[in-house]
């Protein structure tokens, strides 16, 4: 069951835009930043935080960010906006924590945040708003299986297997080559051919 | 090319000598009385057809007869000087050394993840038990195309290494393109990993082995630098149908006789049957490389058997290959049924016909070529068995249709038909003895071993399990010789038998798929049977063994597919293995896995596994972690953009498999449909992605 906190700061400021994304959607009229916070909270408690307060505190981050970020009014999908937001503070966070570089290591991330969501990290939306907890990075690290070793390469070419067909093929046409030359030979050497 | 063939002792050779000679005599013995037979009035070309089928067939029965029988006579002397178990008599069972990594390779298409991973970590667990576990890595090689098993896969994988920490030991990748299949899955992973390992162990996705059988896989192979593979004989174990259960009592029964008595004649350069075996790495990726062969599909193209063609290429390059029949703790899983059994039989019947064209290729060895030759003869024979009977009816309706003359030219006395009665029913006889004594040598060697015969049920309840599986396999076999009869023609006719894939778990087989996969052979087992009463009564009784076969396919196919009759079998104690009477600790530790599997079994979220790919943060970034980065080209994206804007506005269920695969393999995608599902769920972009209850 979702925990629905109060953020009637946030709610009661409505705003409405319709979704002007790349994509041909069938944008739902009437999104209000009440309804936007609701998503933010839903996906939130979908990736691990149960706390209410916790939910609230980010939930909160969230939407101020939003704010600052989305100029009204515009026709950017601010819930689209919100729920990116979650993820990259959560990629943020997990990237300092673990000294991942967000380009180029972006599988080591996303392995990050299976750990992070298996359920088995003991409260990092304390850590995330602030808290220290100096388990946490080797709590991840146990969490995060690699799925295959470095790579140590070996050369595999194909083999050569010389059929029976073509091996008696090849041969007689070797053989009526020779044929051939030595028939030529022959009838020069008689003086039949020059 | 390295040519370098295995110095073979006197004492091989001999027994090479002593097989061939014992298979060659007997043919000729047989072939000699029946063309006495035919000779009495010259030989007709029908009989000469049929003798030289009848040739073809019993060298056939004859080199399984004497495999057999010499088998039972090694399991006798309970000593086989020359098997190579026999290396590690002297050896001390110490650690292995740590330089011998091994890889347990399992490569998967499209199986059940729970039965995959729950066979696994029964493997996984059976290692940690012998304490050599830090030698071994396991590698889950996936070729699965079906989005939704490719989700769960990463899943199963994922909780495996959780359940066990068994984190940097147990590794999954799903292959983007699975290309030249599974000997190109494991070819991709030689060429990607292959030098971090010495050996590697091949497993199938039904493949059981017990952690100590590995360990000793990896001790022969060190202590044997000249072999290149060694290939454990998996028993069929598990299925509790009474059509399983009776293949699993006669692959246990007679397996371990006809195991030795292959191993006495093929010993450094026996086969590899494609699982179970250890494998030298190096030795595998330097010579096992395979190519296509000219020509298009059946014949040419990709090698589709690779096995066999691998132990040739490892024996032409001066490698040894050998078959541990003694070693134990190897087991599989067989086809439930009867129809999913041929099923199996026609994915297996082009690559082993496909290597007729191999067999007399340059540079086997000649036990190479037996194999080969045997391979396709496994298919072949049943047409063959086909024709003759085809063969003889048509000979027994021409004999019928003779009238007898007693009297020639002018003389007064009539010259009677001399009666061949006597050898007739010898060639029958000899013909009966060479297919049922292995039977019968089987029970033999119950009679030797107290502990085997009650591991057996008792030597009454085993006997009367041989009896009633002889009887089983005597209806049985007419009805997969026209199976495979019409496997093999449609292969030479290019034609494709469209059969859905095999279904590996009990299941009861319903009427309507009895009727459609055995209704052609009763009826012919009807016309034929009404003609020879008809025409050729004589023929007609001496027929009905196979007649009967093919009028009862339907019942037959449908009765030995229950799992109630199959478990009735067992409480009666009929078709008892020492698997089922004493369950070996790795089968009791699969069991385990498998029911805190199925008890477990996530279907909370009520969403098929490509709709949580896309939903559940969790098992998003799970598939994002372990997909390979591929940067799309230009037109990709497009088409992606395409199936993104199909998805938003038609839902899942307009997408085809390949449609989500692809939404699946590209992380760009991925993400963003995922942030649109948690930002826009108005949309109703899942509302048929659930799943039906």
């Amino acid at each position: 069951m979702s925990v629905r906190p109060d953020l009637s700061v946030q709610a009661d400021i409505p705003l409405d835009f319709s979704t002007g994304i790349s994509i041909a959607l069938r944008p739902e009229t009437g999104i209000s930043w009440g309804e936007i916070a609701a998503r933010v909270m839903d996906y939130w408690q979908a990736v691990g935080v149960s706390n209410e307060d916790q939910l609230t505190a980010l939930t909160r981050q969230i939407m101020q960010k939003l704010d600052v970020m989305a100029p009204a009014p515009t026709k950017a999908d601010l819930t689209l906006l919100a729920i990116e937001e979650v993820r990259r503070m959560l990629d943020e966070w997990l990237a300092g924590l673990l000294g991942l570089d967000r380009q180029t290591q972006s599988q080591e991330l996303a392995m990050a945040r299976v750990a992070l969501l298996s359920g088995t990290v003991s409260d990092w939306p304390a850590v995330l708003l602030g808290e220290s907890n100096p388990g946490l990075i080797d709590e991840l690290r146990k969490n995060m299986p690699p799925a295959a070793p470095e790579t140590a390469e070996l050369a595999m070419a194909a083999q050569q297997i010389e059929l029976f067909t073509r091996r008696w093929v090849s041969r007689g046409r070797r053989y009526l080559r020779l044929f051939r030359v030595a028939m030529g030979r022959l009838l020069r050497f008689l003086g039949m051919r020059r | 090319m390295i040519k370098v063939y295995q110095s073979l002792t006197v004492g091989h050779r001999l027994r090479r000598w002593v097989f061939f000679a014992l298979v060659t005599l007997s043919t000729l013995a047989a072939l000699a009385l029946l063309t006495s037979v035919f000779m009495t009035d010259g030989i007709s070309p029908l009989e000469f057809i049929m003798l030289i089928l009848y040739a073809i067939l019993f060298a056939w029965i004859c080199n399984s007869f004497w495999t057999a029988t010499i088998g039972c006579v090694v399991c006798l002397i309970r000593r086989d000087h020359h098997a190579i178990s026999t290396t590690l008599l002297d050896n001390p069972k110490g650690d292995l050394p740590a330089d011998a990594k091994t890889a347990v390779v399992m490569p998967i298409y499209n199986e059940d993840p729970a039965r995959v991973f729950a066979g696994l970590q029964a493997i996984y667990q059976s290692l940690l038990e012998t304490g050599q576990h830090e030698q071994f890595h396991l590698f889950v090689l996936s070729d699965t195309r079906d989005p939704d098993i490719w989700v769960e896969e990463e899943m199963c994988w994922y909780e495996f290494c959780r359940e066990f920490q068994a984190e940097g030991r147990v590794f999954y990748r799903n292959r983007p393109e699975n290309t030249s299949r599974k000997s190109g899955n494991i070819a991709d992973f030689c060429q990607h990993w292959g030098g971090r390992y010495r050996y590697m162990i091949l497993l199938d996705a039904d493949s059981i082995m017990a952690g100590g059988t590995l360990v000793e896989m990896v001790r022969l192979m060190e202590r044997n630098p000249k072999v290149a593979l060694i290939q454990v004989p998996p028993v069929p174990v598990n299925k509790e149908s009474l059509f399983a259960r009776i293949l699993q009592f006669a692959s246990s029964m007679y397996g371990r006789m006809y195991t030795a008595g292959l191993n006495f004649w093929q010993l450094s350069e026996s086969n590899y049957w494609g699982h179970n075996a250890i494998i030298r790495v190096k030795a595998f990726a330097d010579h096992c490389g395979l190519p296509k062969l000219p020509g298009r599909e059946p014949f040419g193209g990709e090698i589709l058997s690779h096995d066999f063609v691998e132990a040739a290429l490892l024996q032409r390059a001066g490698w040894e290959v050998w078959l541990a029949y003694d070693l134990g703790g190897s087991y599989e899983e067989i086809p439930p049924t009867l129809i999913d059994y041929a099923k199996r039989d026609r994915r297996w019947c082009q690559g082993n016909l496909q290597h007729g064209r191999l067999v007399m290729a340059h540079g086997w060895g000649l036990v190479s070529r037996a194999h080969l030759l045997m391979g396709v003869m496994s298919y072949l024979a049943s047409p063959l068995w086909f024709l003759f009977l085809v063969v003889t009816g048509i000979e027994a309706f021409v004999q019928s249709s003779t009238k007898p003359v007693y009297f020639f030219g002018e003389r007064l006395f009539p010259v009677w038909p001399v009666s061949y009665a006597v050898e007739m029913t010898t060639v029958l006889v000899v013909t009966l003895a060479m297919l049922f004594l292995p039977k019968l040598l089987a029970l033999l060697l119950l009679l030797r071993d107290a502990e085997l015969r009650r591991s057996y049920g008792g030597l009454a309840m085993a006997s009367l399990s041989v009896f009633l599986e002889s009887v089983f396999s005597m209806l049985l076999a007419p009805v997969l010789m026209l199976f495979q009869t019409k496997f093999v023609l449609s292969i030479l006719f290019r034609r494709t038998i469209g059969w859905p894939a095999q279904q590996r778990g009990d299941h009861l087989t319903g009427f309507k798929e009895a009727v459609l996969a055995h209704g052609g052979q009763t009826s012919l087992g009807i016309l034929v049977g009404v003609v020879a009463y008809q025409h050729v009564p004589a023929f007609f009784w001496w027929f009905t063994p196979v007649l009967m076969g093919l009028l009862l396919a339907i019942p037959l196919s449908m009765f030995s597919s229950s799992m109630v009759l199959g478990r009735g079998a067992r409480r009666l104690g009929l078709f008892l293995t020492p698997e089922e009477t004493h369950c070996p600790k790795v089968l009791d530790l699969l069991k385990h896995d498998l029911d805190v599997a199925t008890g477990s079994a996530d279907s909370a979220a009520g969403y098929d596994y490509f709709t949580r790919a896309i939903r559940d943060p969790r098992v998003n970034a799970l598939h994002l972690a372990l997909l390979p980065s591929r940067i799309p080209s230009k037109r990709r994206r497009h088409y992606l953009e395409g199936l993104v804007i199909q998805l938003l506005e038609d839902g899942i269920a307009s997408l085809a498999v390949a449609d989500k695969r692809e939404i699946l393999s590209d992380p760009d995608t991925l993400l963003r449909l995922h942030v649109l599902a948690w930002s826009h769920p108005h949309l109703g972009i899942f509302s048929s992605g659930k799943t039906p209850n």
